[in-house]
Formats: structure tokens, C-alpha cells, sequence
């Protein structure tokens, strides 16, 4: 009956030695006289352990030596019975192979979706930069005057954007004064207020006077603190700016 | 929302989310959390540089599992599912690297494959990943090749190193082919041969005068180390640099 088993089946004693093995057993595995020379020899010692055990049934996972290749894994169900051993191989090979194969490929699928949005991510910060340098173009008025408008939001972000390009221009062009327009901001950040007072405390050590211009309430309230430490002109508008410093220069 | 019924589960949620030690690690790898996993490592790269990381985090991660299937505490579905997860976190950890990749003609150059059904590669793609850090123009293939597809490649590439990776004792007399063929080629290369089976065998016999048996990664250490002064005194040696009297 067990030699029919339609599975490889080994009856073995507690040292490994076969008994005796189904048909299956004999089709599938080379002829050993011991249980542990188709094992594979990474694999010999958990099987050794396996077996170490007050259980009656075990079960595990084992890569066996068979007559088609030199490692192929099997489930093994076994039970104990005193120094009697019976032990049958059912093949996982096949199953996990299918898995495995579905497993990559949506691994690589992840993988890839995940670099497309880490490149996706990049050119938005580039864009954003982008963004920021074109909200605070440098203009030079007159030759002692230049206009820097700001637009959007202040953040610390856009002044960084802004402030090496204003840097250089002014240093190029010298002006006398140089009129920050507040007009067209919308939320200051607290940062972006400390980057500015930065670039303006910059810009005076470069004996530049820096003209604070178009400020709404709220611009004045974040601005405050800084107020004492940087040597700031205030004027209400841009008309009254270039009134009095554009117009009077030409005249 | 999550809502604690009591402080102390919460405290045990945040301690549970704080938790990055390997054992985190290895549970959050068996149990195919991509995100807890990619965490874990981002949180260690604050102050771990990326040999680190895969020296002290990684690897003896991966360690542990195989040791977890040998106890019968896991199956290998467990282990192929930590294995995938453990290839994305990688992948994670090499996207800054690929965005400033070399041109294809740049060197030195390093190709690093697996041999056909070659399932362990984790550690070559460390590996791979490392050289790319260190500025060589890399190319890594993980799917099966051919010996003559590689070689082919090998010949038209000509790259300055060939890593390779082989972990299954059966296939030793396979690896002596890939070495002997290696030795063949015109321009040389440094073959450097790694895997689990170099610390259980000697493998000196073997291998042509240009190949590195590499233990673990603190053996590429050493070797980069090496290298790193070789190719100084090359530069030196050229007769355009003040180091020649």
C-alpha cells in the first residue's frame, strides 16, 4: 500500500537510515541508503534539528537532491513513532516559481512607478525654482535706482531663488537705492522674513540703501522685529518712491 | 483617526513606530511593509552612511531570515516576500545616486550580473550600488545570463572590474568556467567573486592572478581602499603630475 503512495514516502530510523520508500520515492530521488545524502548539504544540519524534537508530527521545508536537478524544495511531513520514522516529500518547486516570477515583476513595476514619481518630484522642485528666481526680477531704473518687485508669497524658498541674482546685478550696476516692493506679497513666513532681512543687511554692507515699499498692515506687523537692525527706508507706495527719488534725480 | 482607549497603548504605538533596531527591521521585511521598511532606513540614513546601512542594517537582516528558515520559524514564501521588500529599499537608497549617473563611456567601469537562477542577489546590488557611490560608471544585471551573453557584453563594454555573485555549492564547477573564461579576455579585468559559499571554501586554487575573493562588505572596504591607492599612483605616475622628479 505505502509502496503505491502516489507521493515519495521514506520510512527511515532516528539515525536516517531508508527502510524502505514508496515507488515515487525511488522515481524521483537517486537510490541512497541514507535519508541525508539528498539533502542538500546547506541543509543537512536543519534537517538534523527538525527531527530534534519531543513532537509526534513535524513539519518543514527542505531542498532536496533529486535525479532531474541538484536542488529542488520540497514541504516534508513526517511522523515520529519511538526510533520509526515516516517522512513524505510533497514538491513546492513549481508553485513558488509562479509566485516568485508575479512577486518581481511587481516589484519591478513599483520599482519603476517609484522612480517616475522621484523624477516627477525633481522637475516640479525645478519648476518651483524656477518659479521663485521669476518672482522677484531685478529692474534698474535710473542709475542710481533700481525696483525689486516681489510676487507671491514670502518664503524663504523664493528668497533664496531671488537673492543670488539680485546679488549680482547689483553688484554689476551699484545703484545708490535699491526699492523692495511689497505690493504684490500675500503671507510672509517667518523664514522667509529672516532670509529677507539677510539679503537686505547684504545689500547695506554693500552701501546700498534698501527702500521698503507698498507694505500692507500685516507686512509691517511681521516685519517688526527686524525693524532696529536693519537701517530701512519706508515709503507708502511706489508713486511716492519714484517721486522722490526717480523724478528729483532727473530734474 | 486612531483613538487610544488608554496612554499606554498609545506610548507602546509611538515606542512600535520609534523602533528601528534590526529586529524592527527584520519583522517589517517578513511582513512585507514596504513603507515600516523604507522608514526604518530612511530614519538610520540621518546619521548612517549608505556602506552602513547596508553593513549593520541590511545584512545581518537578511542574515537573520535565512537563519529563521533554518530553525523552521519561516517558510521560503516568507523569505522570497522579505527579499522583494529588501530590493525595493535598495532601490530607494540608489535613486539619488542614478539622477547623477555617468555617461555610458565614463570610467572606471563596473559590470556586476548573477549567473542563471541566481536568487540571491541582494548583496551584489549592495554591492553594485556602492561602486556607483564611489563615482564608477556601473551596470548591473539581475536577470538570468548566458556565460557567452556575458561575455559578449564583457568584450564590447570592457569594463575595468566584473562582479559576480554565487551562492549554490552544486554550481562551484560553474564559477571555475566563468573565472577561466574571464582569464581569457584581452584587456584584464578584476574579477571580484562574492556570495555566502567564499567563507565556507577556499577558493584560491581557482580563481586567475586578478580575482578577489570578497567575504563581506567589509572586505570591499579594504578592497576599495586598495584600489583607491592603485589608481593615485597611477595618477601620479603620469608623466603630466608634479609627484614625478
Amino acid at each position: 500500500m505505502e509502496h503505491q503512495l502516489p507521493l515519495p514516502l521514506f520510512n527511515i530510523t532516528d539515525d536516517f537510515h531508508i527502510i524502505s520508500r514508496s515507488m515515487q520515492a525511488e522515481e524521483i530521488f537517486p537510490l541512497t541508503e541514507n535519508l541525508l545524502e539528498i539533502v542538500d548539504q546547506d541543509n543537512v544540519d536543519k534537517m538534523k534539528n527538525c527531527f530534534i524534537t519531543s513532537n509526534k508530527k513535524i513539519e518543514f521545508e527542505i531542498n532536496l537532491i533529486t535525479n532531474d536537478s541538484p536542488l529542488e524544495l520540497f514541504r516534508a511531513f513526517a511522523t515520529i513513532n519511538g526510533t520509526k520514522i515516516s517522512c513524505v516529500f510533497v514538491p513546492m518547486g513549481d508553485q513558488y516559481d509562479a509566485v516568485q516570477k508575479q512577486l518581481g515583476e511587481l516589484q519591478d513595476r513599483l520599482n519603476d512607478t517609484n522612480f517616475e514619481l522621484f523624477q516627477k518630484k525633481e522637475k516640479y522642485a525645478r519648476i518651483v525654482d524656477q518659479f521663485n528666481e521669476l518672482s522677484g526680477p531685478y529692474i534698474q531704473l535710473s542709475e542710481d535706482l533700481a525696483l525689486l518687485p516681489v510676487f507671491g508669497d514670502l518664503t524663504e524658498r523664493k528668497i533664496l531663488a531671488i537673492k543670488d541674482s539680485a546679488f549680482k546685478r547689483v553688484y554689476r550696476n551699484q545703484p545708490e537705492r535699491v526699492l523692495i516692493d511689497f505690493t504684490a506679497v500675500g503671507n510672509i513666513e517667518r523664514e522667509g522674513v529672516r532670509e529677507l532681512k539677510d539679503m537686505i543687511l547684504v545689500m547695506e554692507q554693500m552701501g546700498i540703501y534698501v527702500v521698503m515699499i507698498g507694505l500692507s498692515p500685516q507686512h509691517a506687523q511681521a516685519l517688526k522685529p527686524y525693524r532696529n537692525e536693519l537701517h530701512l527706508d519706508f515709503v507708502h507706495s511706489a508713486k511716492v518712491a519714484i517721486q522722490k527719488w526717480l523724478i528729483e534725480e532727473l530734474r | 483617526m486612531i483613538i487610544y482607549k488608554n496612554e499606554d497603548s498609545f506610548y507602546k504605538r509611538v515606542m512600535l513606530l520609534m523602533d528601528t533596531t534590526n529586529r524592527a527591521f527584520v519583522e517589517a521585511l517578513l511582513a512585507g511593509d514596504h513603507a515600516r521598511s523604507l522608514q526604518i532606513v530612511t530614519i538610520r540614513q540621518g546619521n548612517c552612511s549608505r556602506f552602513e546601512i547596508y553593513n549593520e542594517l541590511i545584512t545581518p537582516a537578511m542574515y537573520d531570515i535565512g537563519v529563521m528558515w533554518q530553525k523552521n520559524e519561516i517558510t521560503v514564501a516568507d523569505e522570497h516576500l522579505a527579499t522583494a521588500v529588501c530590493d525595493f529599499v535598495l532601490t530607494q537608497t540608489e535613486f539619488e545616486l542614478l539622477q547623477q549617473s555617468a555617461s555610458p563611456y565614463a570610467t572606471p567601469k563596473a559590470m556586476f550580473f548573477t549567473v542563471e537562477d541566481e536568487h540571491h542577489y541582494l548583496g551584489l546590488k549592495m554591492v553594485s550600488i556602492l561602486f556607483r557611490e564611489k563615482h564608477w560608471n556601473v551596470k548591473y544585471y539581475q536577470s538570468n545570463l548566458p556565460i557567452d551573453h556575458v561575455l559578449k557584453e564583457v568584450e564590447r563594454w570592457k569594463p575595468n572590474v566584473i562582479g559576480l555573485s554565487f551562492s549554490l555549492a552544486y554550481r562551484i564547477d560553474e564559477l571555475t568556467d566563468y573565472l577561466k573564461a574571464f582569464s581569457k579576455l584581452e584587456d584584464k579585468p578584476e574579477v571580484l567573486v562574492g556570495g555566502r559559499l567564499i567563507k565556507n571554501y577556499d577558493f584560491s586554487s581557482i580563481g586567475p592572478p586578478q580575482t578577489t575573493f570578497i567575504q563581506d562588505l567589509d572586505e570591499l572596504q579594504i578592497w576599495f581602499n586598495k584600489d583607491k591607492q592603485t589608481r593615485r599612483d597611477e595618477f601620479d605616475g603620469t608623466s603630466t603630475t608634479s609627484s614625478v622628479v
